[in-house]
């Protein structure tokens, strides 16, 4: 049976240059794959080819969810194929209050022509619950998106879209990334909710101290656009303890 | 210049604005479709009023429909008989040709005044016609009377069609005036000049939203003429298709500890253009006033236009605040690579960011009315 997400021999260009070099990896329900590596080694770029960003010119290889081949789809049209994901910087988008853009991404995966008027009134119940799990105020709903968010405030926002969608994939790009020691144990937290519920979840990070929290059932090393390292947790102790480069030399 | 105009060919040599009505020594409204409708007859047909007027009328104590005639059922505000060319001229600070051709044409006006320390919900609507509509409104708010005010000014019929609608509204001592106010012009070319005077301590916020026509000048005054007098404008404007729209907002300072709050949000998509101005004038005995413009425009299309202008004209040396802000951007293919993974497309995405700006004031959650219902799309 195919795996929810598959990446096979994944090559890329970004403006005429190669970022990816032969990419392999895949993510099944219920686990953490951890994609590990030092900046500027090809982690975003998975993430956003992934997701399909214009300009993110695929050369060679496959992008699989559910043995399915999602290459040839815009990224608005693999998102309800159950992609999701988290950014590491989310755009702010004046104008639109946070309450409104829920609103239209529940409409939208309704299949509703208006996107202001919430569809169905009962995910408004939902909405004010994942606040609450995610540790963010209901007054975060009248501001504009992501205008005047604190980088804690983004990163559980992120975290609650991911809650609310129900997606078969989530993609965390450095979810951890600019949080204290309790912005980190929640997003962990809820990291681990996500793979109870049996959410494939491929967790991009250039730093291990999320670990001590979440333990990631395949470990993958991205370095210069290639893999360099697999294993399990030990790999992440073992990154944290001698650095990439050392992890990289005995692979 | 008040007074001193009485025929139609003396109209004619005066100029549609001054020249540089800003600092900035341009002309932002399209003046030559008012100069290419100007000789429309006057209209015998007035568009059916929407639906939705008729759930409004069950909210207020008052309400006055204009179109060739006047609907009306009032009970806390009084009615008379509206003043002379000369004194309309003189409330709206008569500066160019649409103003003449207003009072000369003027198809209906009347005034209103609310009693010393009354409170009422006044609905006024005026309707566009098949030609031309003149629609005035002299109004006044006795001393620490409290007014809500419903303005809803909609185009015409037809694509020759062409409206001025003016308003002149005194606030007496410590009078509170709330105005939420539609603009939707539709095919019709409109002249729309509100001047607001406040004595001490009357206070006036304003909601407006403007879905401009073929050319749409919006002219708002407040002159804060008391001490402690204060006005707060959020306005929204939206400029689609191949609309032009110039709004302009101003807050003149004249009475100590004064306070204006001057903001705008735009958008336009399409061929349109858009142009918000924000200014706030802070005369030499205005002083210890605070005064903060802050207009941002939004262009959705490669080929709309917008800008948004600031400005600060400050003639004392004793401001308690002062402060302006504006940007014009695009959409960023950022944000509609965010909104994409998130399964809303680029039209998705523009629609959410229309019903945004149109937000951003208020009117529409105030009136109950969904853009997509009064926009039809």
């Amino acid at each position: 049976m195919a795996k929810a997400l598959e990446i096979e021999k994944l090559k890329v260009r970004v403006t005429g240059k190669e970022i990816l070099k032969g990419v392999d990896l895949s993510v099944d329900y219920g686990e953490v794959h951890a994609v590990m590596g030092p900046n500027g080694s090809g982690k975003t770029t998975l993430a956003y080819t992934i997701m399909g960003r214009d300009g993110y010119e695929v050369e060679s290889g496959d992008i699989r969810l559910e043995g399915e081949s999602i290459l040839g789809l815009p990224a608005d049209e693999r998102a309800p194929k159950g992609l999701f994901l988290a950014f590491q910087e989310p755009p702010a988008i004046q104008g639109v209050r946070f309450s409104t853009f829920l609103i239209a991404i529940i409409n939208k995966r309704m299949g509703a022509r208006d996107l202001t008027t919430l569809k169905d009134p009962r995910k408004l119940r939902e909405i004010y619950k994942l606040l609450e799990e995610v540790g963010l105020d209901k007054s975060v709903l009248t501001r504009e998106l992501y205008v005047g968010f604190s980088g804690g405030e983004k990163k559980r926002a992120e975290m609650l879209q991911a809650l609310l969608v129900n997606p078969k994939v989530v993609i965390l790009d450095e979810p951890d990334s600019g949080l204290d020691v309790d912005g980190v144990r929640k997003i962990a937290e809820l990291i681990e909710s996500l793979r109870k519920n049996g959410k494939a979840v491929l967790l991009i990070t250039h730093y291990p101290r999320l670990f001590n929290y979440v333990e990631p059932d395949t470990v993958t090393v991205l370095m210069n656009g290639k893999i360099v390292a697999r294993g399990d947790s030990d790999l992440a102790r073992a990154i944290e303890e001698k650095g990439y480069q050392a992890v990289a030399n005995v692979a | 210049m008040a007074g001193t105009v009485s025929t139609y060919k003396d109209i004619e040599e005066i100029p549609f604005q001054e020249i540089a009505d800003s600092p900035t020594l341009k002309y932002y409204t399209n003046w030559k479709v008012f100069q290419q409708r100007l000789k429309a007859p006057d209209s015998k047909e007035y568009i059916a009023e929407p639906s939705w007027i008729a759930r409004l009328k069950e909210r207020v104590t008052d309400y006055l429909i204009l179109g060739k005639d006047v609907e009306q059922e009032v009970s806390k505000v009084r009615l008379s008989d509206v003043a002379s060319n000369e004194d309309i001229l003189a409330e709206i600070g008569a500066t160019g040709k649409m103003d003449y051709i207003h009072v000369q044409r003027l198809t209906k006006g009347v005034k209103v005044a609310l009693p010393d320390e009354e409170e009422s919900t006044l609905l006024i609507v005026s309707l566009g016609g098949d030609g031309y509509t003149g629609h005035h409104v002299s109004l006044e708010v006795g001393k620490g009377a409290n007014l809500e005010l419903i303005l809803v000014d909609l185009g015409g019929i037809g694509n020759a069609s062409l409206k001025t609608f003016t308003l002149s509204g005194r606030l007496c001592e410590n009078a509170q005036v709330r105005v939420t106010s539609l603009s939707s012009h539709g095919e019709t070319a409109v002249y729309t000049k509100r001047v607001y005077r406040l004595s001490s301590h009357a206070k006036l916020e304003v909601r407006s939203l403007y879905i401009g026509g073929p050319s749409t000048r919006v002219n708002e005054d407040a002159y804060l003429e008391g001490i402690g007098s204060s006005v707060a404008v959020q306005a929204s404007a939206l400029s689609t298709g191949s609309s032009w729209i110039d709004v302009l907002l101003n807050a003149i300072h004249e009475g100590e500890r004064s306070k204006s709050l001057v903001t705008a949000r735009g958008a336009s998509l399409d061929n349109a253009f858009l142009s918000l101005r924000g200014i706030a004038i802070v005369k030499d005995q205005a002083e210890w006033s605070r005064s903060h413009v802050d207009v941002h425009s939004l262009i959705l299309s490669d080929t709309a236009r917008a800008n948004a202008s600031p400005m600060l004209e400050i003639h004392t040396g004793n401001v308690e605040e002062a402060y302006h802000s504006a940007s014009v951007h695009s959409i960023e293919e950022s944000e509609l690579f965010y909104l994409a993974t998130r399964g809303l497309s680029r039209n998705d995405a523009i629609k959410l960011l229309l019903d945004g700006v149109a937000g951003y004031s208020g009117v529409l959650e105030l009136l109950g009315i969904s853009l997509e219902g009064l926009m039809g799309q």
